[in-house]
């Protein structure tokens, strides 16, 4: 049928005798002029795809003929070692579908990329060992949701989430990360979450204590990154970067370190969630954590406030100021004196009632800041102060911000951002919504080295859309959160300004219930009898610094509507 | 271009066509004797030719269960008891042991914790082959085995007894003809498309089931070699997804999914019911075609049923074996395909799914001394697939092994000579006719007088003997045909073999005075089965430039004795 080249791309394989693709084609249909393939008869073509596979410069694609499919979308291929990655694209470049098939079995298990093998043996002492589970205890669900370790929806595949505080990730870390991800899961994307950690989606049971070795390897941790413990500490993306804010990294480190030497901090009665805000914008989202750290800058004097007992979930609730003027020294203390406290208190039988904040309901809020302000005493005797606060003076400024459709960022993308990371001397920082912010003292560079490479281009736009993994992965999911995101890109206008968040189901994951438009998975069966997928629409939530539940616009709107539907909704801004 | 100065080598077995039956016959060949010289001369190259270049999702005769006596019982009902029961069953006791092979290769093979292949029917396991042609390649060049890649066969030659002694390559590179000597050939050419008109016109026309670069050049040369051959006229039509031409079994097998018409009823469940049995492959098309007629067309598979997961795992599967129907499910990304509409194919002339091909006793030794013929281009034994293709490459081989050695045989020189004449003969013409033109002409004659996928697959007597002048006259005024590059010859060369095949396929026609197979032999003027005078098979050769036909009796011993006209 159509085998598109790029012509860009191609190099004419240079000094070969007979390029990749004229040697291969079982129609004898290419010939090279003027150093660039050239197709003999397109409509010889039988699309089996062997040109695409051979080509190492990946300049070859197929597209089906006009006559067949208008949509123009354009299938292409890299063969790995031991699987072979496929790619669709739509007409203007953007990468809309991808998927890895295993397609050799190697002698001797596969070929760790060269990255992940030479990857630098950081400083693993403040990783608690074990630093993963050994592949015995797969059986026990506990310990390796403690591990980060969660099933996927298909059966023997896993998921593995790594920690990375507050989203920070240099482009050695990228790098090897997508090493990895080619090396352990057939190339399958990086997922970014909306706490800032990445997961690893795919693995086989095999392939995961492989994976977890590896990821020690390189300096990265999964303990803490689910289950009942405390889960990845949080900073707002400009942490230390952004002009007039409060550097928190240091702090953040000590609360980690206060925290993870309480003996139970591995026996909560459920998640806990720490996050830190450099400015009074409060990107971190403090009040939906357990602990939010709120900093105020003015006048040079830094002022933090401390705000907690909000969580999300499927019946949202705000937290509560718990202090305020914060001196540095007593943000470890604050810290675990919160956590002491719903160690002891926590609900341990109704897990839907198992929050820290469930604890300051039950207790009324006056009740609870006495009982926390007593605990804080007792910790701060024992503890010695935390490090002091500085002012961020990075010199670097928001350069631009990549939007990751899905969350799924494909290795190849890592890659390109690590590279474009080396080249232009910028910091990259993933954000709570599926995106990661550029940051460099020469944003003129680093925007015109993104916008050039073809990998990260297509990230610079789009509409701001956060689905949760829905049934592509989540065993919990009952709806395609995915088709509905690719639904709502392909038909809402670029300029469409409310943000939408896609939950799969009522937990949430993707804070669907605070969200100017919020989209919750539903199932309803229809007059013929069969189960249709849908969402419910809020509407009206608010997601800044104090945020609000939005209200339901329609209790079932089946997913092949929700464009159409959601484009008659007001869009306001945030 | 004047490839006039011609190479000789010399090796012991010959193996024309390196697909799937080839590339297997050579690498046993090498493993059971490594010291013999084995060569495969191969049109295009063989990391990716033949009917295996997409990949291949499933191994569509593995015994799940079953003995091989149960796998020739299926393949009978499923051909209304004209196979070769010999064949089928010698094919049916090593399928099992294909399927390792394959796994040697290196290829993966999804799995259920307890370690059992995953099976899709009875008969049918998954696999993840899309990279099977590639590792076979690589394994038949590690073994010691000379690919000539761009060398298609386009002559047999013989020596004074008029055995097989070898074939006159052209050498598209070196832009070159060679002569090859042996001490045998083998044929493992595959069937033949590009007879009749493809599904799609302009710049999808190439999308055909059946490899469109495969013109039966193994299957001609045979013919021009008096070899006898057997039930053309059993042209294979596969039910395909419309448009793309992708396999509907992935849609079906292993999710569950079942066909039906425009207003949503299950019309094989209810034939099925009605016959009280399981439909036959011919049926499903056949009732399909039906409904069409009967105004409930089209015809649909319906795969709403499938969940997220289900829909994943098609997608992975299709990749594996037909990868741009991907990109037909999910034109509209957030909105996959629920409904995908079914079609037949354009009929072909092949050994693999049907059983035209060579007529060969139960060595593959075909009705010509030296020459074997293995895969898709042997005929009698339907159904056979990789598994099946495979099984064949090792029985000719392990033949070929048992024979004496007795050194390369000697061409006689005045073959050579006519062979020559007449594969560089559109070199030597100075006229217009492209073969792309002549090919037109062909796929019209056939498509509209022998039964094509817009006649319903249908024809009757004086159709086909209008076909039969048409040919005659195209045959005629081919020989103009004129080529200016390597890639032209080539293609005047698949051009030719082509109309040779189509008369052929039209005497066979014309031969089965009855309805034996419907859709893939079907005619309006002999439109039942008859069992008294048609339980047979229809078998062809040439003698002296005319195609002589002939019915060969169902009942064993078969035997290689030259014909008497019918």
């Amino acid at each position: 049928m159509t085998v598109r080249i790029d012509l860009e791309s191609c190099n004419g394989c240079g000094k070969r005798t007979e390029g990749f693709c004229e040697e291969i084609c079982p129609g004898d249909l290419f010939y090279r002029t003027s150093g660039k393939a050239c197709l003999r008869e397109p409509a010889e073509c039988w699309d089996c795809f062997a040109c695409v596979k051979a080509c190492p410069k990946e300049a070859l694609s197929i597209e089906l003929p006009f006559q067949i499919s208008e949509a123009h979308h354009r299938l292409s291929a890299r063969i790995r070692p031991d699987h072979i990655v496929w790619k669709m694209h739509d007409s203007q470049g953007r990468l809309i579908n991808q998927c890895s098939i295993p397609n050799r079995v190697m002698p001797g298990g596969m070929n760790a990329p060269e990255q992940a093998l030479t990857a630098p043996n950081e400083d693993t002492s403040a990783h608690p060992e074990p630093a993963f589970p050994c592949a015995a205890a797969y059986a026990d669900t506990r310990l390796l949701r403690l591990s980060g370790v969660y099933a996927q929806r298909r059966k023997g595949l896993w998921m593995q989430r790594i920690k990375i505080q507050g989203g920070a990730l240099d482009a050695r870390g990228w790098q090897t990360l997508a090493g990895l991800a080619r090396a352990h899961t057939r190339g399958t994307p990086l997922l970014l979450t909306t706490r800032q950690c990445i997961e690893f989606h795919n693995i086989t049971s095999e392939r995961l204590p492989e994976l977890q070795r590896d990821l020690a390897a390189s300096g990265f941790t999964g303990l803490g990154a689910c289950g009942d413990t405390l889960r990845n500490i949080t900073l707002c993306p400009g942490n230390g970067l952004c002009p007039e804010s409060v550097d928190f990294s240091a702090a953040a480190d000590a609360v980690r370190q206060t925290l993870e030497a309480f003996k139970g901090v591995y026996s909560l009665p459920r998640k806990f969630k720490i996050s830190f805000s450099g400015c009074a914008r409060g990107c971190a989202q403090p009040y939906i954590n357990d602990l939010g750290f709120v900093a105020q800058v003015r006048d040079a004097q830094v002022s933090v406030t401390l705000i907690g007992a909000g969580s999300l979930g499927a019946r949202p609730e705000t937290g509560i100021v718990l202090a305020v003027r914060v001196r540095p020294e007593d943000i470890p203390a604050l810290a675990l004196a919160a956590l002491r406290i719903f160690h002891t208190r926590g609900n341990r039988t109704n897990r839907h009632k198992a929050r820290l904040r469930h604890v300051r309901q039950e207790l009324g809020d006056e009740a609870f800041l006495a009982l926390f302000r007593k605990e804080y005493d007792s910790c701060a005797a024992q503890l010695p102060p935390g490090p002091p606060l500085a002012l961020s003076a990075s010199g670097m400024q928001r350069a631009c911000e990549l939007n990751v459709p899905c969350g799924l960022l494909d290795p190849d993308q890592a890659d390109a951002l690590a590279e474009t990371l080396t080249q232009s001397q910028a910091c990259a920082r993933i954000q709570n919504h599926h995106r990661i912010s550029i940051f460099a003292a020469d944003t003129v560079a680093v925007l015109a080295a993104v916008r050039t490479n073809p990998a990260l281009k297509p990230l610079l736009e789009g509409v701001d859309i956060v689905s949760c993994p829905g049934t592509a992965f989540c065993a919990h999911a009952i709806v395609d959160t995915h088709a509905a995101e690719h639904l709502l890109r392909a038909h809402l206008p670029a300029n469409f300004a409310a943000p939408i968040r896609i939950s799969g189901c009522p937990n949430g994951c993707s804070h669907a219930t605070i969200a100017p438009i919020g989209l919750s998975g539903r199932l309803k069966r229809g007059p013929d009898g069969k189960i249709r997928e849908g969402f419910q629409i809020l509407t009206g939530g608010r997601m800044g610094i104090e945020p609000g539940c939005g209200k339901t616009a329609s209790a079932f709107v089946p997913t092949e509507d929700i464009a159409a539907f959601i484009r008659t909704m007001p869009a306001r801004t945030p | 271009m004047n490839p006039l100065n011609v190479q000789r080598l010399s090796t012991d077995l010959l193996i024309i066509g390196g697909g799937t039956a080839g590339c297997m016959a050579a690498l046993f060949a090498k493993r059971a004797a490594p010291s013999l010289s084995v060569t495969i001369a191969e049109k295009a190259h063989i990391r990716r030719s033949g009917c295996l270049a997409m990949g291949l999702n499933a191994v569509n005769a593995h015994l799940v269960s079953g003995t091989p006596e149960d796998y020739l019982g299926y393949v009978r009902h499923d051909n209304y008891d004209v196979v070769r029961d010999d064949l089928v069953l010698s094919i049916g006791s090593r399928l099992n042991s294909m399927t390792a092979e394959i796994e040697r290769l290196g290829v993966p093979f999804p799995r259920t914790p307890k370690g059992e292949f995953l099976s899709r029917s009875p008969r049918s396991i998954l696999m993840h082959g899309e990279q099977l042609k590639p590792l076979l390649a690589d394994a038949v060049v590690s073994s010691g085995v000379t690919a000539l890649n761009r060398s298609p066969a386009v002559r047999l030659l013989h020596n004074a007894h008029g055995e097989v002694c070898g074939a006159l390559l052209y050498q598209m590179r070196a832009n070159a003809y060679s002569v090859i000597t042996a001490r045998a050939v083998m044929i493992c050419t595959g069937g033949a498309t590009g007879i009749y008109r493809p599904s799609n016109p302009g710049l999808a026309r190439t999308k055909t089931w059946y490899c469109p670069y495969n013109a039966g050049a193994g299957l001609a040369m045979g013919l021009r070699s008096g070899a006898e051959m057997t039930s053309f006229e059993m042209r294979f039509v596969a039910l395909r997804t419309k448009d793309v031409i992708a396999p509907t079994g992935t849609l079906m097998l292993g999710t569950g999914m079942r066909q039906c018409n425009a207003r949503g009823a299950d019309y094989t469940r209810q034939k099925e019911d009605m016959l009280g049995r399981k439909l036959t492959t011919c049926e499903r098309l056949l009732f399909t075609i039906q409904e069409h007629k009967q105004g409930s067309g089209p015809c649909y598979v319906d795969i709403s049923g499938l969940d997220r997961g289900g829909y994943d795992l098609l997608i992975e599967s299709y990749l594996n074996m037909a990868p741009s129907i991907v990109l037909h499910l999910l034109k509209d990304i957030a909105r996959p395909l629920r409904r995908v509409e079914i079609c037949g194919s354009e009929p072909c002339i092949n050994g693999g799914h049907g059983m035209a091909g060579f007529w060969i006793d139960k060595d593959r030794r075909t009705t010509v001394s030296g020459l074997y013929a293995a895969g898709d281009a042997a005929g009698g034994a339907p159904k056979k697939y990789i598994t099946g293709c495979f099984a064949e490459a090792q029985m000719a081989v392990e033949h070929f092994l048992s024979c004496e050695d007795a050194g390369a045989r000697t061409a006689a020189a005045a073959d050579i000579e006519s062979a020559l004449q007449e594969a560089s003969l559109p070199l030597q013409v100075d006229s217009s006719l492209a073969c792309t033109d002549v090919e037109e002409r062909l796929q019209k004659i056939m498509e509209e007088y022998a039964g094509g996928s817009t006649q319903n697959y249908e024809t009757s007597r004086d159709k086909l003997l209008l076909a039969r002048s048409y040919l005659e006259e195209l045959e005629q005024r081919s020989r103009a045909m004129s080529a200016a590059t390597p890639h032209d010859l080539m293609r005047t060369h698949d051009t030719s073999d082509r109309i040779l095949l189509a008369r052929v396929l039209v005497e066979h026609l014309l031969a089965r005075r009855e309805t034996r197979w419907p859709c893939y032999q079907t005619r309006l003027d002999y439109p039942l089965r008859n069992d008294l005078e048609f339980k047979a098979f229809i078998n062809s050769r040439m003698q002296g430039g005319r195609i002589t036909v002939c019915k060969r009796g169902t009942a064993p011993p078969y035997t290689n004795e030259p014909l008497e006209d019918a």
